[in-house]
């Protein structure tokens, strides 16, 4: 292998790829998605309403409905002071099936957020029912239902003569608050929110970077197949030059992208304040290469057998579809961090640049579990580029007909 | 300068795609391969560029057994047309003069003079797919030349231009030749093969059916026939000295010569009895040699719907 010809495949996939539009848009478009999609959905869910919202209430008891908008009052307020949930009273004199069915048509308009029926009974059997067309706004049919439980228990209590500032002192729930302990030994104030942030962004970085990077590996590979330039390029230098060039041309693109985020992210968790560790980049931009070596490596050898631009974008899909594994542990995760599921995602070569990124954000592993990671990670790649080579000389010569499993099987066999 | 020996390839799946080839290429020479889609013209071509290795025989290069490093001394215009579209003409024709190991500086030197040769002076910063086709044409024949090299292989290099292009191509192949370069020239216009090649390799199924000059194979092929036009009574063109046969019908015959005699011969000999309007060598196209020797029922349909089309 003449290693000039490989840095001149190299040179060209870097600086013609750098000069396109569409590398600068994702540069700067990837982060500003990645932030929406980690800050915003956060942020949303937390804020609150600016408006009073109103609820109709049905008190079968005609006793609840007074004490607990007193206590939705002293709990949740509006910034500008207002009650931040209202009450209003229904008829009582017909059935709780009739007022629902009038109120239904007010809360359809809008008038009303939704219905609570709080039937005559309730403080024995303790049902409370909701009716809405939208039953997802958990946290205030909750926040409802608390005070409402609340004034059940209250006057369950007076009745029992049992002192209320007693019940209220003795009831009084816990508040947790969270500090980080790092590795320095410095305390970090800490909640789960930015933590979560932190983690969540550097694993959507990450996976991001390695597979747009693969897929422009892919993606240039066919370019050159459809077009014969394969041949020139091949009458020039050989298979094996013009895999690593590649990989070392699109992985310097990559590094780039990545520096660029890197500091970009790094400039956001600073403004922002997140529990995101400047120390933890180096180790981050070691997974990010490994993970980026593996999977582009994988892509460029199954890629090679690819005829046509549909089949190409299937198997990079079923690839990617490998690499957004670790989205579905993210709460176990959260959980757990150095747990036995998180241990044993850790070394599979698929998901480790990711698993560790993420726990690493969270709470740093023990030195020999990073390690051993890595080493697991080399060992994988070795063994994907052996055999990836092996397709590619005979892949990208195949035109038409798209090289079989078993003919795929076959060449992972040879020697050579 | 390429000298080919014996060379097979069979691919996995028992498909042969080459068997026991031997043919050379001289410097100054342009040898055609022809033959129907195939026939195994790509696969030996690949052979050549050391793209694919053959299963038996060699192939030597200046007396040397192709490497990698003979890449250097090839140039290759697939029959595919194809660049980078984004990319400007400098960079590309760069690039590919670095991948033969060209140093920038002297690519450059390079890479004008060829720009003109092809009326594209000054266009080198466009890029490519702002070209017209037949200036894509043009770029990608200037990177498989730029680095000088000592073989050539031109797959259809003219097919797609305008007749004047064609011209502009021919000349350009020509100078190359008269430079000393070793042509090969794969297509399926028997008429352009004629007029440019000096040898002829015809491939069908993986074997050479016809290799050799192409002097030598008209003249195997060239029937000794006369076709004569006259006044008068032929009937003693029987008993002409220099005849071994004939077909005399009025004011017409087409004439077989006995060994050693030639047309004036037949000439000298008419000239007494009729007047003579005019005389006819019948010299064989190649598709005539070609559908002859391989018998039309042994090329491919493809092949041979291509022929009547690209000899009108």
């Amino acid at each position: 292998m003449k290693i000039n010809k490989l840095l001149m495949v190299a040179r060209w996939e870097f600086t013609e790829k750098i000069r396109t539009k569409a590398f600068l848009v994702a540069l700067f478009l990837t982060p500003l998605l990645t932030g929406l999609f980690s800050v915003l959905p956060t942020l949303l869910a937390t804020k609150e309403s600016k408006e009073t919202k109103n609820f109709a209430f049905y008190d079968g008891t005609g006793q609840l409905l007074k004490s607990a908008q007193e206590l939705l009052n002293t709990k949740y307020k509006l910034s500008t002071g207002q009650p931040m949930y209202q009450l209003v009273p229904t008829a009582t004199e017909a059935s709780s099936e009739k007022v629902v069915e009038v109120y239904k048509k007010r809360v359809l308009n809008e008038e009303f957020t939704g219905i609570f029926v709080a039937p005559a009974g309730i403080e024995k059997d303790r049902k409370l029912t909701y009716f809405s067309p939208n039953v997802a706004n958990v946290r205030e049919i909750e926040r409802v239902g608390n005070a409402i439980e609340n004034v059940i228990i209250e006057s369950q209590l007076k009745k029992n003569n049992v002192d209320i500032t007693k019940y209220r002192e003795i009831s009084k729930s816990v508040d947790t608050d969270l500090i980080k302990i790092t590795k320095d030994g410095k305390n970090e104030e800490s909640d789960f929110l930015k933590q979560f942030m932190g983690a969540y962004a550097s694993l959507f970085l990450i996976i991001i970077l390695i597979t747009t990077t693969g897929q422009a590996l892919v993606r240039s590979l066919l370019e050159e197949k459809s077009n014969r330039i394969m041949e020139v390029i091949l009458s020039s230098c050989s298979s094996k030059e013009l895999m690593f060039g590649k990989l070392l041309g699109l992985g310097g693109l990559g590094l780039v992208q990545g520096g660029v985020w890197g500091i970009l992210g790094i400039g956001a968790a600073t403004y922002f304040n997140t529990g995101f560790a400047i120390a933890n980049l180096p180790i981050i931009l070691l997974y990010a290469i490994l993970g980026y070596l593996f999977y582009a490596s994988l892509m460029i050898g199954i890629g090679s057998t690819a005829t046509t631009e549909q089949e190409a974008q299937n198997i990079t899909g079923y690839i990617i579809m490998l690499s957004v594994m670790p989205f579905m542990f993210i709460m176990a995760l959260l959980e757990n961090p150095n747990g036995t599921l998180a241990k044993v995602l850790s070394y599979i070569p698929f998901l480790t640049p990711s698993i560790m990124t993420f726990r690493i954000s969270v709470q740093t592993p023990e030195l020999w579990e990073i390690l051993l990671s890595i080493v697991v990670m080399l060992i994988s790649i070795s063994i994907v580029i052996y055999l990836s080579s092996k397709i590619f000389t005979v892949g990208i010569l195949s035109y038409g007909k798209r090289l079989t499993l078993a003919e795929v099987w076959h060449l992972m066999k040879s020697r050579g | 300068m390429l000298l080919i020996n014996n060379l097979s390839k069979t691919f996995r799946g028992g498909i042969t795609a080459v068997e026991n080839l031997s043919f050379s290429v001289e410097p100054s020479r342009i040898c055609g391969i022809l033959g129907p889609n195939g026939a195994g013209k790509t696969t030996t071509i690949r052979m050549i560029l050391n793209i694919i290795e053959p299963d038996a025989g060699t192939i030597t290069l200046g007396g040397e057994p192709i490497t990698e490093d003979s890449k250097n001394s090839l140039g290759y215009l697939p029959e595919e047309r194809g660049l980078y579209k984004k990319s400007t003409i400098e960079h590309t024709l760069l690039y590919f003069a670095s991948l033969k190991e060209i140093p920038p500086a002297q690519a450059r030197k390079l890479i004008n003079p060829w720009l003109e040769r092809f009326n594209l002076g000054g266009m080198g910063k466009r890029k490519v797919e702002e070209l017209s086709k037949g200036n894509q044409q043009k770029v990608q024949f200037i990177a498989a030349v730029l680095h000088n090299p000592d073989l050539l292989i031109l797959d259809e290099p003219f097919s797609g231009l305008d007749p004047l292009n064609q011209l502009l191509f021919k000349d350009v192949v020509l100078d190359l030749q008269k430079q000393g370069k070793a042509i090969i020239f794969c297509t399926h216009q028997l008429e352009s093969a004629e007029t440019i090649c000096d040898d002829i390799l015809l491939m069908n199924k993986g074997h050479a059916i016809l290799n050799g000059s192409l002097e030598s194979i008209k003249q195997q092929f060239t029937r000794q026939t006369l076709m004569i036009e006259f006044d008068g009574n032929g009937d003693f063109i029987h008993n002409l000295p220099s005849v071994s046969k004939a077909f005399v019908n009025e004011g017409k015959a087409e004439v077989e010569l006995n060994q050693g005699f030639t047309s004036n011969d037949l000439l000298t000999e008419m000239l007494p009895h009729v007047q003579i309007r005019s005389l006819e060598k019948a010299t064989p196209s190649l598709l005539s040699i070609f559908t002859s020797v391989v018998g039309a029922e042994n090329l491919t349909t493809e092949f041979l719907s291509q022929i009547p089309n690209e000899s009108k």
